[in-house]
């Protein structure tokens, strides 16, 4: 087989496996999406989504640096969301994350890596927060201001660092729901 | 120093709100000394980054402290109050306590009421309707009945007030107020306006 048709074919393979892996790797590693579904038809940058109850009142509010929507799967990808709530009284709640991804059919924005939920105080100027929750995964429902996660959660609040697994946040109430096998570790200061 | 203290139980809801953590189901608090276990733990805070007083519900709550010293505390109640920073106590409902100074000397305790100003040797405070009261020290036992106890464990001294019934091996006495020093074994009756003192020998059972 003459030589420039054998550089020819090897040439080609090799271009063939570039672009592939290429493609691959543009997939992040842990990627909410394990497949694209289908390639979105529009997208945002420096998005603001704000969500209203039936009294024209402010529930939360969604920012993200980038949101792509797919009309197929009916869902948008969303990265780095952030959720601001109101608190019941005097505190307010930030939930933010690397990724999520929101059924728009079920009002659902499920949140992965780095979940971070914090609270704090309106009256608070330097902002310090009250209680802190970290986890992997948690489904937000915006229109019921609930979170709920069946995964191992760590809360830091009131001096005092617990652990749990599954959790249900309602944020209306503020009140937070810790499943099984609850420990929480603290310290106290004594006098000898 | 800070010491670590834990809670486990199998559930529980965060009042974040209120500032209140709950802890339901099979709920113990540990520390260094202090072991407690309930049917519900309450943690509650003012300021944001201390935890400043635990409450314990139980049928009953059960509470005991122990130190290398071999002193022992010892009681249950229905509900108890436990204050991290001073670590005081304030208990209530159905008390029964046993206190352990050593291996000699025993205090047992029912009362309604209890209170410690603070672990361990704090000043001991119990109320009740009567409460019951038994002191036993190496060749003697003294119980008594009164409305309300005062023991300074440090000095070792029991103030029984309000209709006070005390009997030893030898005599029962009714009064007022009755002060008894645990160390000194004396026992002083101030006189009191209230109510005569009354002492009524024991007769010796036949040998």
């Amino acid at each position: 087989m003459k030589k420039r048709t054998l550089i020819f074919i090897i040439s080609s393979i090799a271009v063939v496996l570039l672009t592939t892996s290429y493609w691959r790797s543009d997939q992040p590693a842990d990627s909410i999406v394990e497949k694209k579904p289908s390639s979105a038809d529009y997208f945002f940058k420096q998005v603001s989504l704000k969500n209203y109850d039936e009294n024209g009142k402010l529930i939360n509010q969604v920012d993200a640096k980038k949101v792509e929507h797919f009309l197929l799967d009916n869902v948008s990808v969303f990265e780095a969301p952030k959720i601001k709530t109101l608190g019941v009284k005097d505190s307010d709640w930030l939930i933010q994350a690397k990724q999520g991804k929101l059924t728009h059919q079920t009002n659902q924005l499920d949140l992965i890596n780095k979940v971070e939920l914090t609270q704090t105080d309106k009256a608070d100027q330097a902002q310090n927060s009250w209680a802190r929750i970290y986890g992997e995964q948690l489904s937000f429902n915006l229109e019921q201001n609930t979170a709920t996660t069946d995964e191992t959660v760590t809360i830091s609040v009131m001096g005092t660092e617990t652990f749990a697994k599954g959790m249900q946040a309602n944020f209306k109430k503020e009140h937070i729901e810790l499943g099984e096998q609850v420990h929480t570790i603290g310290k106290k200061n004594v006098v000898d | 120093r800070e010491s670590d203290w834990g809670i486990t139980s199998e559930s529980s809801v965060f009042d974040l709100a209120n500032r209140v953590l709950r802890y339901t189901g099979n709920a113990k608090f540990t520390s260094e000394n202090v072991r407690v276990a309930g049917n519900q733990i309450e943690t509650n805070s003012k300021n944001r980054g201390e935890t400043e007083s635990i409450k314990i519900s139980g049928h009953p709550a059960h509470f005991t402290f122990n130190d290398p010293s071999n002193k022992k505390i010892d009681f249950t109640a229905e509900n108890i109050n436990y204050v991290l920073k001073t670590e005081s106590i304030n208990a209530r409902g159905n008390i029964e306590l046993n206190l352990r100074e050593n291996a000699n000397n025993q205090v047992k305790i029912s009362s309604q009421k209890l209170s410690f100003a603070s672990l361990p040797s704090g000043l001991l405070t119990a109320y009740g309707n009567p409460l019951e009261v038994t002191i036993s020290q190496p060749e003697s036992t003294l119980k008594a009945t009164a409305s309300e106890l005062v023991y300074n464990q440090k000095t070792q001294q029991f103030e029984l007030t309000g209709k006070v019934k005390l009997t030893t091996e030898r005599e029962t006495i009714k009064a007022h107020k009755i002060h008894y020093n645990g160390e000194t074994r004396v026992m002083q009756i101030p006189k009191s306006p209230n109510q005569q003192v009354e002492m009524t020998q024991n007769k010796k059972k036949e040998q």
